[in-house]
């Protein structure tokens, strides 16, 4: 199976309870991807799963082609996968500049470096001395998806990253991920904003009640329709 | 003393630099100045304990762990001399380096099992621990010399050095000041290197970290030896001046005053553990010629030192040092 990230018949949750309902997706390189659903749909049990920390029932779940048997919470980014939280996950002690540091943990070699990101968010290297959490909550979000693109990732998943955002720096947001993925950087994004997705998406999966309840590609379809589906 | 953790290699400034070598001018001029035999050997056993602390902050600080048995990597040493250098196997200074590499290895394994667990839970296994090579020190008496302790036999020359210079007060402030120097330097360079950073960060938040890719057992477990090697260090040095050993040195009492000074200096630096083993010690000493109640006392302190400095006197001295911000466990110190 050529794909960066796949879900096959996926079904997962947490402590006894599933919250996926035979979830399938495939996400190639280079492709962007959105997951979308409203609050509780298990968007982010999605997320949770490859991280090894909603328990698979059942399904199967690929990373790089390889089925992945034990998901640890560390074996998706050493893939090549890198993961930005709900809720950024900025380390609280640590300066920006230390932050982005830790964000090349699996040691890949490719385009993106300090000063890399640095020019991508220019904002950063100015503050790259200040204490992570005392960034604004846009520049947090800049920082979180600047430390993911430290790990030079094949497949840059982002979890609600709109949340919380003003709309000016969820635009300036959009062009940027909409530029990651003109270079080659497959995305998933798992999203309610329909602007965001829209703009970034190529291909969309709406969840509902842990299933996917329609897919398609985002060109054929308008933002009218999507919130139709996600209001299904 | 500073280094870049984030440039990859260590950057030592000049004025970290000549701060450092007036710290570690401090110990060898005050063993010329003082006069005093018994202020001399107060400093020196003071600088042991300050060793001690030290090795106890730097799990706190970097582990954000609090341990209750650290006594027994300070005693374990002195042990593992006290029982080997009679057999004669091997050179003595191979013996001392043995025993601090057995212990650092011991702490290390040891630790792959323990810091999986956090809070109440790890403290409570520390204690354990710490107790468990108490009970084998008292009850494996024909080693260790049971509740009698064990006398050590030293040879006339360590190191090239007379005995004398390690049991003299005067030349043993030296030489345990030195070391304390060299361990603070470890302290700080691992504070400031690449893998400070990421213990810190685990510290901070284990999870966040392993979603970055990393593993964070050995990071954690290799922490916890660094700080029992450091412990360790300070108990070689309390062995080599004493020429003795006892069960009270691995006691988890001998852990808690470890642990006071660390939480009475602040352990979010690395000096914060040794400034406030030096308070402790000479609190101790001043009140307990007044009082046989010193322990009160210390109580006492402790409790308005964690009320109104609740990170100890780095605090106090970050709180005189308006706009620096704290590095790190300011959560834990």
């Amino acid at each position: 199976m050529n794909s960066l990230l796949a879900f096959e018949n996926v079904e997962s949750g947490y402590g006894n309870a599933r919250i996926l309902h035979g979830v399938s997706f495939v996400i190639a390189p280079g492709e962007s991807v959105a997951i979308l659903g409203r609050n509780g749909v298990g968007k982010s049990t999605a997320v949770n799963t490859m991280l090894g920390i909603a328990r698979l029932f059942a399904g199967d779940v690929y990373i790089q082609g390889r089925r992945t048997t034990s998901l640890r919470h560390y074996t998706a980014a050493r893939a090549g996968i890198a993961v930005v939280v709900q809720g950024r996950g900025i380390l609280p002690n640590l300066t920006v500049r230390e932050n982005l540091i830790l964000g090349g943990a699996a040691n890949r070699r490719g385009h993106w470096t300090l000063e890399r990101v640095f020019e991508l968010y220019p904002v950063l290297a100015e503050r790259a001395n200040s204490a992570g959490t005392a960034l604004s909550g846009g520049q947090q979000q800049m920082l979180a998806i600047g430390r993911a693109l430290m790990a030079n990732p094949d497949l840059l998943v982002l979890d609600e990253p709109s949340e919380g955002l003003a709309p000016v720096i969820i635009d300036e947001m959009a062009e940027v991920l909409r530029r990651l993925s003109a270079d080659g950087t497959a995305i998933l994004l798992i999203e309610q904003n329909l602007t965001l997705v829209e703009r970034v998406a190529d291909i969309f999966h709406v969840l509902s009640k842990g299933r996917v309840v329609e897919h398609g590609r985002t060109e054929h379809t308008s933002a009218a329709d999507l919130q139709k589906h996600i209001a299904i | 003393m500073e280094a870049d953790r984030t440039g990859g290699g260590a950057v030592v400034t000049v004025p970290g630099l000549l701060l450092f070598a007036g710290f570690a001018l401090v110990g060898p001029a005050a063993a010329f100045l003082v006069p005093s035999t018994l202020i001399q050997s107060l400093l020196t056993q003071a600088t042991i304990y300050a060793i001690f602390a030290l090795g106890v902050g730097i799990l706190i600080r970097q582990n954000g762990m609090v341990s209750f048995g650290h006594a027994a990597f300070f005693g374990l040493p002195a042990y593992v001399i006290g029982a080997v250098l009679p057999l004669g196997l091997m050179p003595p200074e191979l013996i001392i380096i043995g025993g601090l590499a057995a212990t650092a290895l011991m702490a290390f394994l040891v630790g792959l099992v323990i810091v999986r667990v956090h809070g109440i839970a790890f403290g409570m296994l520390t204690l354990a621990i710490g107790q468990a090579v108490y009970e084998a020190a008292t009850r494996l008496r024909g080693l260790t010399g049971g509740h009698d302790g064990l006398s050590l036999d030293l040879p006339r020359f360590l190191f090239g050095l007379p005995l004398k210079t390690f049991q003299q007060p005067g030349s043993m402030l030296i030489v345990t000041w030195l070391v304390l120097a060299l361990m603070l330097a470890v302290a700080f360079l691992f504070a400031k290197s690449r893998y400070g950073l990421l213990s810190e960060a685990i510290r901070d938040n284990e999870e966040r970290v392993r979603f970055l890719g990393y593993r964070t057992l050995v990071p954690r477990a290799l922490t916890f030896a660094l700080s029992a090697l450091v412990t360790a260090a300070g108990g070689v040095l309390f062995a080599l001046y004493n020429a003795f050993v006892s069960p009270e040195t691995v006691h988890w009492t001998a852990s808690g005053s470890a642990l006071i000074m660390a939480i009475l200096g602040g352990a979010s630096a690395p000096w914060g553990p040794v400034a406030g083993a030096f308070t402790y010690f000479f609190l101790k000493e001043a009140v307990g010629s007044f009082t046989t109640h010193w322990l009160s006392i210390i109580g006492v302190s402790l409790i308005v030192v964690t009320v109104v400095f609740p990170a100890g006197l780095v605090g106090l001295f970050d709180r005189l040092r308006p706009g620096n911000r704290s590095q790190g466990a300011a959560n834990v110190g």
